[in-house]
């Protein structure tokens, strides 16, 4: 595997400019209404510069998957305000959201999420399908670039439930580069996964950050926090350590 | 756009595929309930919307008088000396006999009806004549020749021998023409006018009294039509109006057009029911696959491109449906309508009879079939693909979440359920009581039966839809039902309930209805028929044919208990 991943159309980029591509400001999120409410997350402020790879960690339930939710326009915050690239998201539609995310972020998820009965093709296209202005046959080679990139070209044509499971995150990975995005948003994107496996993953996404990509994770393994150049700790839907070392990682052996 | 509906379809089509017992099922379900839309077009279309296979047709008109109906002949015979236009009058349909030929049908007419017509002979010339000293000429149907003088080439000139007056023939009809609209029934002869009175007036008294005739008129510019009629009031002294031919007159009145938007309408209303059905199977499709909807909201799918994604589906499924139903009206009219003919014939003694009215899967048929289809499609998906917009995209983050909690509110269509499951037992057993020949008792007096095949085959297929629509309806509340409670279902399945347990749980609802269906479909059979063995029957049928469609939507119980989100449920 290369050290750094060079993404379809994308230089490589080792500069890193200090201008927040995420910029959240005091953001809360509440559940439920009335006499039960449950606050996933409270007063978060958070800035994340272009090319960072940011671990959120912290206990189930902490909010960390309600941020990422956030981060990734999926939910609105009940307070706060949200300036993704520099643009505040509180008053976009949810098409514009939709939009947006296409163009803007992909996602890795814990459990995968590939369509079933769509192939490993099919399934790397589908974000630049939702995008419009590219022909079918367009989609699909940029598809296939995607999973050349990841080395799978040769089981493009395989239904995930054919494909191991790293081989189905690596497909995730394909599908959530094709498009791309400045952000990368991984939801926990080795829970599933075996040691051996977690490691190909982790090498990954780390090259994706060599790459250029700004990555934000969230994580209980604290292999991916040796990894990230900036790990973010929630407990109880606070921020109680941002701690943040200003170096390009090593790439993990 | 185009690229991207059809990258859409091609997607709708393939989930179609993976489902392949749902998208049967609904197909079937929607293509009865269009087929009998399409049907009840395809009869309007072959009465109304078809013309008179003459000259430029739509120069044609038909004089109408309000106050007295039809004319006499003195009456059309005065109206043509009056106008400046070519005017022709011809009489109903009448029975008439030929010495050697037996009974047939002829229509009486001025002279110069087929010039008028612009129609161009299949033999000889088409010319009416009872000039003085000369033998009276007739002109025969291309129907009649073919049958009765299987295409004879030397039929001009031969004499009939019709009611006892001798008559030449002059020439034969083309193949296309059936009539001016006067009747249904195609005239074998036209003879002349004049005959009249010496051919049928034996029977009738003075014939030439009699309001038989109907003017036909030729326009040569549509903005003669006020001049014209204005000129035949005059004659007439009453009022005029022109009317538009068609292949029937009767299709050009108020209680033609009643019957036509009440028979349409009811059988939309059908319609309507399937597409309800299909729409808590829809909505149950879209409940199972919450996730992948999710999957696709967060890769970036606007909630409009989801809602024409499902759409497409139930656009398909429509479409499915729509050729279903043209297989359906097809063998009907191929097969049922030329039935039909020889059981009126043969009841009304009038054996080799000519028909006008043709139905066939034409143009316009095909364009109303695929209208009502995409029609039923969207009207069936409509509630799914918002739905399915709406779906919450954080079930990417949160497996557990794809599980539903609690039953809804399904009130409405319960009742739907129970009046489909009525009618159904209701009409079935009623087409049984016909076919065996018993006598339908309504009240407590009796009407016999004398003829059978048509109301028993309506109450069969009648009964056969209900039927259908009853099975639509339970598979789609049960299915939607088990999906909106699988939540509840993983959590019993964890503390110990039996698959047994949870399947008599999901049941309970739709087993209630249903019952209560069989109820009143049973009092509807015993007040009608008061026939015990038959409803027995009926039952059983229909219950047996009713707990098969909860087969599928139990195994999906099975599944959500199994579903490894239950163990976190």
């Amino acid at each position: 595997m290369a050290n750094t991943l060079s993404l379809p159309g994308r230089a490589p980029t080792a500069v890193r400019t200090t201008v927040p591509v995420i910029a959240l400001n005091g953001i809360g999120m509440t559940y439920g209404t009335g006499r039960v409410e449950m606050h996933a997350l409270r007063e978060v402020n958070l800035e994340i510069i272009r090319g960072e790879y940011v671990a959120v960690t912290g206990p189930s339930g902490a909010g960390k998957s309600t941020l990422l939710s956030i981060l990734g326009l999926i939910d609105l915050p009940t307070s706060g305000t949200y300036q993704l690239a520099g643009e505040p998201t509180a008053k976009l539609s949810r098409s514009a959201r939709a939009k947006t995310r296409n163009s803007q972020i992909g996602f890795v998820f814990q459990s995968f999420n590939l369509i079933d009965e769509l192939s490993a093709l099919d399934n790397v296209a589908m974000p630049l399908t939702y995008r419009g202005g590219l022909s079918a046959g367009e989609c699909r080679n940029r598809a296939m670039k995607a999973l050349e990139t990841l080395g799978l070209s040769d089981r493009a044509d395989s239904l995930p439930a054919e494909l191991s499971g790293g081989q189905q995150q690596r497909v995730a990975i394909a599908r959530a580069i094709v498009g791309e995005p400045q952000i990368i948003i991984a939801d926990e994107p080795t829970g599933n996964l075996d040691s051996n496996t977690s490691r190909q993953i982790r090498r990954l996404l780390s090259a994706l950050h060599v790459g250029g990509m700004t990555v934000v994770l969230a994580t209980h393994d604290e292999s991916h926090i040796h990894d990230a150049t900036r790990v973010v700790r929630l407990i109880d839907g606070c921020v109680i350590e941002d701690s943040r070392e200003l170096r390009v990682p090593a790439v993990v052996a | 756009m185009i690229a991207r509906a059809w990258a859409d379809l091609r997607d709708a089509a393939r989930r179609l595929r993976a489902a392949k017992g749902f998208t049967l099922f609904a197909m079937l379900t929607l293509g009865v309930a269009i087929g009998l839309n399409v049907l009840a077009f395809t009869a309007f279309d072959a009465v109304a919307l078809h013309t008179l296979e003459v000259r430029e047709p739509s120069m044609l008109r038909r004089a109408v008088r309000d106050a007295q109906g039809p004319f006499t002949l003195d009456e059309v015979t005065d109206l043509r000396g009056s106008i400046g236009v070519p005017l022709a009058g011809v009489s109903d349909v009448m029975p008439v006999t030929e010495r050697m030929m037996g009974p047939m049908t002829a229509a009486f007419a001025l002279p110069g009806l087929f010039e008028l017509l612009g129609l161009s002979p299949s033999r000889g010339h088409l010319v009416i004549g009872a000039e003085p000293r000369r033998m009276p000429s007739l002109v025969m149907s291309h129907q009649l020749w073919a049958s009765r003088f299987h295409s004879d080439v030397t039929i001009v000139g031969k004499r009939l021998v019709v009611n006892d007056i001798v008559v030449r023939v002059a020439g034969v009809t083309p193949p296309t023409f059936t009539g001016t609209g006067a009747s249904p029934i195609v005239p074998d002869l036209w003879l002349p006018a004049e005959l009249m009175s010496r051919v049928i007036g034996d029977e009738q008294g003075d014939a030439s009294g009699a309001h038989v005739f109907k003017a036909l008129v030729r326009l040569t510019s549509a903005s003669q039509e006020r001049e014209v009629s204005d000129a035949l009031s005059m004659v007439a002294r009453s009022p005029i109006r022109l009317r538009p031919v068609s292949l029937m007159d009767a299709a050009d009145t108020p209680e033609f057009r009643r019957t036509t938007v009440a028979v349409l309408s009811a059988f939309a209303l059908v319609l309507l029911v399937a597409c309800i059905n299909l729409a808590m199977l829809m909505r149950a499709r879209v409940e199972a696959r919450r996730k992948d909807i999710a999957i696709r909201i967060s890769l970036g799918a606007t909630p409009r491109r989801i809602t024409l994604q499902l759409l497409g589906e139930s656009v398909l499924v429509g479409l499915g449906g729509g050729v279903i139903a043209l297989g359906i009206v097809g063998a009907v009219v191929r097969f049922g309508w030329s039935a039909l003919l020889e059981v009126l014939a043969h009841q009304s003694k009038m054996e080799g009879l000519s028909i006008a009215i043709a139905p066939a899967v034409d143009g316009r048929v095909i364009l109303y079939t695929l209208g009502v289809a995409t029609i039923a499609g969207v009207v069936s998906g409509l509630g799914a693909a918002r739905s399915g917009a709406a779906i919450d995209a954080n079930l990417v983050f949160a497996p557990r979440r794809t599980l539903r909690g609690g039953a809804r509110r399904l009130g409405v269509r319960r009742l739907l359920l129970v009046l489909q499951v009525a009618s159904s037992i209701a009409l079935l057993a009623m087409g049984t009581v016909i076919a065996r020949g018993d006598t339908l008792m309504i009240g407590r007096e009796s009407a016999e039966i004398t003829f059978p095949v048509v109301p028993m085959v309506a109450a069969f297929a009648l009964g056969g839809i209900a039927l259908m629509l009853a099975l639509s309806g339970s598979v789609g509340l049960l299915t939607y039902a088990v999906g909106a409670r699988s939540r509840e279902f993983a959590i019993r399945t964890l503390m110990g309930a039996s698959r047994s347990g949870l399947s008599w749980l999901a049941l309970q609802h739709e087993l209630r209805a249903i019952m209560c269906g069989g109820v009143l479909g049973s009092v509807v059979v015993l007040l009608v028929t008061r026939e015990l063995s038959v409803l027995w029957t009926t039952l059983v049928v229909v219950g047996g044919i009713m707990t098969a469609g909860t087969v599928a939507p139990l195994r999906r119980i099975a599944h959500s208990a199994r579903h490894p989100a239950a163990h976190r449920a």
